[in-house]
């Protein structure tokens, strides 16, 4: 029986591995918490260039983003057929269709998503660190309508589309192909079971008022920074210059930005920061 | 008809096969074909299928949408059914559809670089986008001659030794290493119109030569980390020489772990292997190739 992907959608830095390390400590039913490099949730990677390779048989640095982006349903479809139950896949790419109509992520393969909203002004602070760039260079690009993620053909990825950060928003939240709860980032700092029991009941997911009290506190920011520290995060980019789990804090951008920097991002997003509740 | 020397193979080919060394007046028997032709959408009695290919028996198809329609037959005969330029199909024909039709052969075809000095070969391993052409074009800068790109296969001679044999491909290098290689006086046409990919024409011929080592190349995992040479052990060697046989998970699907395996172990019996973990920036590929002529040339 084919499986079912569960998108975990965010715009980068969004708190999209945190939601998927609460996944996973939620469905691995053991005492100890998940090793974040070894999290056992069912997962795939649709974006990885040798993936892409070994199912298609075609050199990816070969082609052009649009021949890639052409190929890309059909191996989010062989990904689905080969699967068992569900499967867990993590995605920084806007929701959009490609030529001829076709959502680029496939028709048909996924039951269910959720999208991890943060605070931009956060996001932007995050995505300067984890890119190893500046902040301004960091709003600059969230505010880019074609923002394009790993754009070079000679990188581990294949490039993901993100628009801007609003775009992103709103491509996932209003598509209706599939249906898609939405988790602010900030909601899971401040009541985190409250809001991981309304994400495992949007996603059918058995979860006992105790199981999910557990897999939040195996997933405190502290527990995995000291794992991080220990062990390393394999998902780590090469050119970051912090900690994968670095601050993990909500709000810290009214010490950080500058009233400029902060007036860069909320005039840009204004519509959509204040939709959910940011301004 | 145009004859080439690909592989140790002498292909006859009615498309031109841009980017590689001129074409041989063998008058020797071709072995393999290459012609344009019609192609269905489907193969009967499909024993293996992908998204956009097929396999049945010893019958391959594969469809690059906008490129081609290619069927590879028997380890003999290449037909390209073309949907756009015949030009733009040349790199997926020497690549995946040369890879599938060496498989048939039951060929070792490694996914490697090979370069040469003093007449023995190293073999330069690695996944796409590793940095093989790079590194190869960088070690002919310094004084090695090139013997192939991208696609290694490897000849067992009458005495046991294992030969590498050129893929007869020009150097294929992105931009930023054409420059950084000062390679731009030879730098010839794009791999494709779409892409930053080129032809460099590497100085003299290459030559099937005796490998006497081989290079597993891997990308460090952050940035300033330094290069490093270690030799491997037989089993992680053989490990990592499985993973880089060109296009490893379809040979598997193709049932040919068996044979692999056999000469895999073979090679490991006469060569050495070494695993390379080279530092991310292109800044320092100068230090690679310095560390790789001290380990790999000087020491035999």
């Amino acid at each position: 029986m084919a499986g079912a992907i569960i998108w975990l959608a965010s715009y980068p830095k969004s708190g999209n591995t945190w939601l998927r390390l609460l996944l996973a400590n939620l469905l691995s039913g053991k005492e100890e918490a998940v090793d974040i490099n070894e999290i056992g949730l069912p997962q795939r990677d649709i974006v990885n260039r040798d993936n892409f390779e070994e199912i298609t048989l075609i050199d990816s640095s070969l082609l052009s983003h649009d021949e890639v982006d052409a190929l890309r349903p059909r191996v989010v479809k062989e990904i689905t057929s080969k699967a068992d139950g569900d499967i867990y896949v993590k995605v920084h790419d806007a929701y959009r269709t490609i030529a001829g109509g076709e959502p680029l992520l496939g028709h048909g393969c996924a039951r269910a998503g959720c999208y991890v909203i943060r605070d931009p002004r956060d996001v932007a602070i995050s995505f300067a660190f984890h890119c190893g760039i500046s902040i301004e260079q960091a709003i600059k690009l969230m505010n880019s309508p074609q923002m394009v993620l790993d754009r070079r053909h000679n990188l581990p990825r294949l490039h993901q589309v993100a628009y801007d950060w609003s775009r992103h928003v709103e491509s996932w939240i209003e598509q209706n192909d599939v249906p898609v709860h939405v988790i602010r980032y900030e909601d899971l700092h401040e009541s985190p079971i409250a809001t991981m029991q309304a994400a495992a009941d949007f996603l059918g997911l058995a979860a006992s008022a105790d199981a999910i009290e557990h897999a939040v506190r195996c997933t405190d920011f502290s527990a995995l920074q000291r794992q991080e520290k220990v062990a390393g995060f394999r998902e780590r980019p090469m050119q970051s210059t912090a900690p994968f789990f670095r601050s993990g804090c909500a709000g810290i951008w009214r010490e950080v930005l500058n009233p400029e920097q902060q007036q860069a991002i909320t005039q840009t997003h204004h519509r959509v920061m204040s939709r959910f509740g940011y301004i | 008809m145009l004859h080439y020397l690909i592989s140790g193979l002498v292909v006859a080919s009615e498309i031109t096969l841009t980017g590689v060394a001129d074409p041989e007046k063998t008058g020797l028997e071709p072995d393999v074909r290459i012609e344009r032709g019609r192609l269905p959408e489907t193969l009967d009695q499909v024993t293996l299928r992908g998204p956009n290919w097929m396999i049945s028996g010893d019958d391959f198809l594969l469809h690059i949408p906008g490129v081609a329609r290619m069927r590879v037959r028997s380890g003999r005969e290449i037909i390209v059914d073309v949907e756009n330029a015949e030009a733009d199909t040349v790199p997926f024909l020497l690549g995946t559809g040369f890879g599938v039709l060496l498989h048939q052969r039951g060929t070792l075809a490694l996914h490697a670089s090979a370069v040469a000095r003093d007449g023995r070969a190293i073999a330069i391993c690695g996944p796409s986008g590793m940095g093989k052409s790079t590194l190869s074009a960088a070690l002919c800068q310094a004084g090695c001659s090139f013997v192939s790109d991208d696609i290694s296969v490897v000849r067992f001679e009458a005495d046991g030794c294992p030969w590498v044999l050129p893929d007869s491909r020009q150097h294929r290098l992105w931009i930023d290493a054409v420059e950084r290689l000062s390679l731009s006086q030879r730098q010839g046409g794009a791999v494709r119109e779409t892409i930053e990919k080129y032809h460099v024409d590497p100085s003299g011929e290459s030559a099937a030569m005796p490998l006497s080592k081989i290079l597993v190349l891997r990308t460090a995992e952050s940035r300033g980390q330094e290069a490093v040479i270690e030799p491997l052990g037989l089993s992680d060697a053989a490990a990592l020489l499985r993973s880089d046989v060109y296009r490893s998970a379809l040979a598997s699907r193709m049932e040919l772990d068996a044979a692999l395996f056999g000469q895999i172990a073979r090679l490991l019996g006469h060569v050495s292997a070494y695993r390379l973990t080279r530092p991310q920036e292109i800044e320092k590929l100068e230090e690679v190739v310095t560390l790789v002529q001290k380990h790999l040339f000087e020491a035999c």
